[in-house]
């Protein structure tokens, strides 16, 4: 009997219309878990090299965790994952909220979808029951909208869709769930779209049984009785809570990075943005912690109750990384991506690119369309419209920060403050340094989250202790240095970040790796270690790492971009860059310490030790049964 | 002096400070403070007056100031 997993996959070809049931080994889970282990083991087999990331040869799938399903607080996360528009290689991302939780309640650990639809679709999973629908009445319209069609439509259903930005192949579009939590980077959204893929609806009524119940309740309920204490910034804060601190600290994104802290700040704040504008907190499946808020529109910029308010990474995008102070402007800004369906982050980005290069003289209104771009300016609200329907200034800005460099001019190629095409998250590299390694090294680029942040680990912490029970054993670290310690740092630090991704867990809920174990062993009744549990951590990095090399990356592609290596000119930072050298020392630590060679390939050696030489490295010996 | 102080870390007592109001001796240093409500320098990233300035634990606090302090921490 397999215990806390459904031993399925559901497949759906959209070009031919075939659907799919497939029965899954049990040591396909336990080499990978699930979320981006299961995703990086079957896009690096299934994907042919080469293929267009927006063709019907690339797949999209979710995939849920082994622990997904049970009332275990954090664990109501899934990944979505196919080949990257974006950076032209692996791509994936997390969202929170109940549709993982769903998909495993239907009897299904992933979806793999395949192949173009003739014309807008959307599939409905009830259980057994899984059907291709027309969604031609759902193209053009608002997520918000297609919410509510769609839940007339199916009933108490959980709804993974995109939204008009998808439709139009906007290359940072992400994939939309019941309005609140997103898969933002890498450009899925755009897939989905390339598909004809609106929307995926799920229902379901079991979950797969646990192994020790007992045990899985007991430690439930002692993350329910302590994390007010245990988490009780984010408790109390959500993810605003790093606004204040970064800010006092210069490595609040500002002006396109060109500054790392903003005059405005404390409008920011969370407590401020909380009293103001929250109407309730927004949480996921079998979570306390509710670390999300839903909140109130104002002045001239009403806003949709339906939308979730926005999280840190939004207000710093078209906050602080804008120039613009009106929480009012970011909170219409949220909506617009969210009923939109782009990546926030990405979006700020590319129009804090586009508004310096036109402040700089770089371009002129020949380029942006008339449009007359400025920091602090809310016309960034219009630029929204125009990338989300490609018009304008949006149809270049719709290709990122990297393409559109491109087209405007080598002058502007240092203000794309991107890696790999993936426009940068809101987090400073000249402030976190080790965290500047892991967005060039990153299989998905500039990513924050299987990432080290530098400044959890300036002081003998807890967080050492994690570390410690993975095998570390140095001590603190200067957030601002980059060396072949803070390689060593980053490495053990991504590692636990990518074992979170895998049993798609949440960063904020603060379960020990010990802790883990037990639950892993609870739910599955595998008499884990964590030597174990770190090597499936290490195939999902090696198996992006193998797709990525494929397709042609080498390690010039681990690279910092150029604002990172520019002295802040003013600020607690001042004067502060990243090192190409101390760079280069920390990235070659990096590939010795995974056993990859010089060039960033993993050897033979490295491959053999996580059993990934095998042919049938990434099989899971499946049987087709008509769903 | 009157200043207000805000601890984003738990506290022995467990009672959060936010905004808490503060009358000291003209002179007491951030680390005085600190020492009052048993908060050691090992857990504490920042500590930040009036929302951008960064002080040190020997740095003495003027009338009015907010004091905030923060434990290491990621994400966002």
């Amino acid at each position: 009997m397999m215990y806390g997993s459904n031993g399925c996959f559901l497949r759906v070809n959209l070009t031919t219309g075939s659907i799919t049931r497939e029965a899954v080994s049990p040591a396909f889970y336990r080499k990978y878990y699930g979320g981006r282990g299961m995703i990086s083991a079957l896009l690096l087999k299934e994907l042919a090299p080469g293929i267009d990331a927006l063709g019907p040869d690339n797949k999209v799938i979710f995939a849920t965790g082994i622990l997904t399903g049970n009332p275990i607080p954090g664990s109501g996360r899934h990944s979505v994952g196919a080949k990257s528009p974006v950076t032209g290689g692996y791509g994936d991302g997390e969202a929170g909220g109940f549709w993982g939780a769903e998909l495993k309640r239907a009897g299904y650990d992933a979806l793999i979808v395949e192949g173009r639809a003739a014309h807008p679709v959307y599939l409905a999973i009830h259980n057994d029951t899984v059907t291709i629908k027309d969604a031609r009445h759902l193209w053009g319209q608002s997520t918000a909208d297609v919410q509510e069609l769609l839940t007339q439509a199916e009933g108490k259903v959980r709804i993974a869709q995109i939204g008009q930005a998808g439709e139009n192949l906007v290359k940072y579009a992400c994939v939309v769930h019941d309005l609140e939590h997103f898969v933002g980077r890498c450009g899925i959204g755009a897939v989905m779209g390339s598909k004809n893929l609106r929307a995926v609806t799920v229902s379901g009524s079991s979950t797969p049984p646990v192994h020790d119940p007992d045990t899985m309740k007991s430690l439930t309920r002692f993350m329910a009785q302590h994390y007010q204490t245990l988490a009780s910034n984010i408790y109390e804060n959500g993810t605003l809570m790093v606004l204040p601190p970064l800010n006092a600290a210069g490595g609040l994104p500002t002006r396109n990075f060109t500054q790392g802290q903003f005059e405005e700040a404390e409008k920011f704040f969370p407590q401020t943005v909380r009293d103001a504008y929250m109407t309730e907190r927004s949480g996921c499946y079998a979570c306390p912690v509710r670390c999300g808020i839903k909140v109130r529109g104002g002045g001239p910029y009403e806003v949709d109750a339906r939308y979730k308010g926005p999280e840190y990474e939004t207000v710093a995008a078209f906050g602080s990384n804008l120039g613009i102070s009106d929480f009012e402007v970011i909170q219409k800004a949220n909506e617009l991506c969210n009923a939109y369906g782009l990546d926030s982050i990405a979006t700020g980005m590319c129009i804090s690119f586009a508004t310096e290069a036109f402040e700089k003289g770089l371009i002129s209104t020949v380029e942006t369309h008339g449009r007359q771009l400025a920091f602090g300016d809310a016309i960034c609200l219009d630029v929204i419209h125009d990338i989300a329907l490609r018009q304008g200034v949006g149809e270049v800005l719709a290709e990122g920060t990297r393409s559109a460099a491109a087209q405007w001019g080598e002058a502007t190629l240092p203000l794309a403050v991107q890696i790999k095409g993936q426009e940068m998250p809101l987090h400073e590299a000249r402030l976190k340094q080790g965290l500047g390694l892991g967005y060039a090294l990153s299989p998905t680029g500039a990513d924050h989250t299987h990432n080290l942040h530098d400044t959890l680990y300036v002081k003998e912490t807890p967080a050492f202790d994690e570390l410690r029970a993975l095998g570390y054993t140095a001590t603190p670290l200067p957030a601002s240095t980059l060396n072949a310690k803070k390689a060593r740092l980053f490495h053990y630090a991504s590692f636990s970040r990518y074992l979170a991704d895998c049993l798609v867990t949440c960063f904020f809920i603060p379960w020990t790796t010990n802790q883990l174990q037990q639950l892993i062993q609870a739910v599955t009744g595998w008499n884990t270690t964590t030597a174990e549990m770190m090597a499936v951590s290490e195939r999902s990095i090696v198996n992006a790492r193998l797709f990525n090399l494929r397709e042609g990356f080498s390690a010039k592609d681990d690279a910092l971009c150029p604002r990172f290596l520019e002295p802040f000119e003013e600020g607690p930072l001042k004067g502060v860059a990243i090192l190409q050298e101390d760079f280069l020392e920390a990235r070659s630590a990096y590939y010795q310490l995974m056993g990859w060679d010089e060039a960033g390939v993993p050897t033979p050696g490295s491959l053999a030790k996580l059993g990934l030489l095998e042919e049938e490295a990434c099989d899971y010996q499946h049987n087709e049964a008509d769903a | 002096m009157n200043i207000l102080l805000s601890v984003f870390l738990p506290l022995p007592d467990e009672k959060p400070l936010r905004n808490t109001p503060l009358n000291l001796p003209d002179g007491t240093t951030v680390g005085q403070v600190m020492d009052q409500f048993g908060v050691s320098d090992h857990r504490v990233w920042l500590y930040v007056v009036n929302h951008r300035e960064i002080r040190k634990r020997e740095d003495t606090l003027d009338e009015g100031d907010h004091l905030m302090v923060f434990p290491p921490m990621e994400g966002g």
